[in-house]
């Protein structure tokens, strides 16, 4: 067996093992559904032990996957993935000004839909307006895709409450309450969690790539956050007390992704506005919005078919269709 | 309130200079006999084909879309004259049509917002504008950002050129089509 082979065959046992989740695997169902000899299986599992997966083995039960290692290159990614498109082609960093920046540039020299670009590090992560994004090296989810949607440009700002869904889906299947502020901020308990910067080159009545980044607080610590950051962030490790495999988390992202894209391009935007609703932590509330000098304050009532923030002032239905959405209040 | 030009079916076949019956010429004496009339639209068939002629200011969005629903003022957003509204109008606009021809005699190109949403100059409120009156452009340029729900739109220079106009103010609403700059080409 050649080494690309081994590998090959090792990716297998490992998304068999990982698609498994918590349950045993017997080695023989797996030697079986693989063609390879219980032998290879045994000398797999070895092999990823030493790259830093925990599997347990028990006789007369098997294999099970107990911990991956928490690093978020193709190696670790790619067998946990079930998509189609996105992350199949994954460029992967140690460490990286923006994944976007990164994204934009592979978007412009022709980057297929659905290309990923992840970085354990960004030293210059933005966020809306030339805002900075806080990176925790190692430890949180920075990640962008290159989106090459069949949607005249007028249509693509829903992209990104499409992402909102998306994210918030892969945070609730983590364990962790989640709201969508308006746009696509998610929240926990009021306090970020993860935030989604959409940029895009189109023409008059063509999109040419949307890069959709993505940046989640995942095993961050609120001691390890800057702290004017403390009050208003949080992550996934602090509201579920434990650290998330940041791996699967990824994985888990870009398939919910896939999967609510899939649904948009289907159905339009109807679904996604209805399961936004369903999200949100924004209808209901008593908001402030400020674009360039302006602002309003008012109740938040509703998203309108093509996702605008409408907000009920004094005796006006003000439609919002970007800015800063403070929540004043509790509802 | 602004003339609200009425919308026309598209030509479904765009008229060219010798395509069928209708020819170049003929057209632009169909767009000589409307100047100075309150004729906003016009639709002629002829041996089973259409030429659609639309005039006036911009024309008006399906819906009021922006920050704040007062519409944004029309005059100051069109300072350029503009017989016709080929590059504000939306897409249904048979721009391979005749307002082509009148497009031609505006002084330099306009830049419309292919979408609804803010208008950016600059990348952060910290940062110089992308561009300012008089700068020199290259194809490809970026001059400004329209956002809508946080999707940033980097408006690029079709055309090399120089700004001469700035047409909207920073972080202010834009409608779908609405110019934005005006380049005179290099």
């Amino acid at each position: 067996m050649d080494k690309s082979a081994q590998a090959c065959s090792e990716e297998l046992v490992l998304s068999f093992l990982a698609e498994a989740g918590d349950a045993f695997v017997s080695g023989e169902a797996m030697s079986e559904k693989l063609g390879l000899s219980r032998a290879a299986v045994w000398k797999h599992v070895e092999s990823l032990r030493a790259r830093g997966y925990r599997v347990d083995a028990v006789a007369a039960r098997g294999y099970r996957l107990v911990a991956i290692p928490d690093r978020l290159s193709p190696l670790e990614i790619g067998p946990l993935l079930n998509t189609h498109d996105l992350g199949q082609t994954l460029h992967y960093f140690e460490e990286v000004g923006s994944t976007s920046d990164v994204a934009k540039q592979l978007a412009e020299e022709g980057a297929d839909h659905g290309e990923v670009v992840v970085a354990e590090a960004q030293t210059a992560g933005r966020g809306r307006r030339g805002r900075g994004w806080f990176s925790a090296p190692g430890k949180n989810l920075a990640f962008s895709v290159v989106l090459r949607p069949e949607l005249p440009p007028q249509r693509a700002a829903e992209l990104t409450l499409v992402a909102s869904v998306a994210l918030c889906d892969a945070v609730r299947d983590a364990g962790v309450a989640a709201g969508i502020k308006w746009p696509n901020d998610l929240l926990h308990e009021g306090r970020k969690l993860a935030g989604i910067l959409t940029e895009m080159e189109a023409e008059a009545d063509r999109v040419h790539w949307v890069v959709l980044g993505v940046g989640v607080n995942v095993n961050v610590r609120e001691a390890e956050l800057p702290e004017e950051l403390r009050p208003i962030a949080t992550s996934l490790a602090e509201a579920r007390g434990e650290p998330v495999p940041r791996a699967l988390f990824a994985a888990a992202c870009l398939s919910r992704l896939e999967q609510w894209l899939d649904r948009h391009a289907e159905e339009g935007f109807g679904p996604v506005r209805a399961a936004w609703r369903e999200r949100s932590d924004t209808l209901g509330r008593e908001v402030a919005v400020e674009v360039g000098d302006r602002s309003l304050t008012g109740r938040a009532e509703d998203i309108d078919e093509s996702g605008a923030l409408l907000v009920r002032t004094e005796g006006r239905l003000e439609r919002v269709l970007s800015g800063d959405v403070r929540l004043l209040r509790a509802r | 309130m602004a003339r609200r030009v009425e919308r026309v079916q598209q030509a479904e076949q765009p008229v060219e200079a010798g395509a069928g019956p209708f020819t170049l010429a003929d057209v632009k004496k169909l767009v000589e006999a409307l100047e100075g009339t309150d004729v906003t639209s016009l639709v002629w068939s002829r041996s089973g084909e259409k030429v659609a002629i639309r005039r006036g200011e911009k024309a008006a969005p399906v819906a009021p879309l922006s920050y704040v629903a007062a519409p944004a003022p029309l005059a100051p957003l069109t300072p350029v004259p503009a017989p016709m509204p080929a590059p504000a109008a939306p897409a249904a606009a048979s721009a391979a049509s005749a307002p082509s021809a009148a497009v031609e005699q505006k002084p330099g190109v306009i830049v419309t917002s292919p979408f609804v949403g803010t208008f950016y100059r600059a990348p952060s409120p910290e940062s110089p504008p992308f561009v300012e009156v008089g700068a020199v452009i290259k194809k490809g340029q970026v001059l400004c950002i329209v956002e809508a729900m946080k999707l940033m739109n980097e408006i690029e220079a079709e055309i090399p050129g120089k700004i001469a106009e700035i047409l909207v103010q920073n972080a202010t609403p834009v409608e779908f089509g609405e110019p934005l700059f005006r380049i005179e080409p290099a």
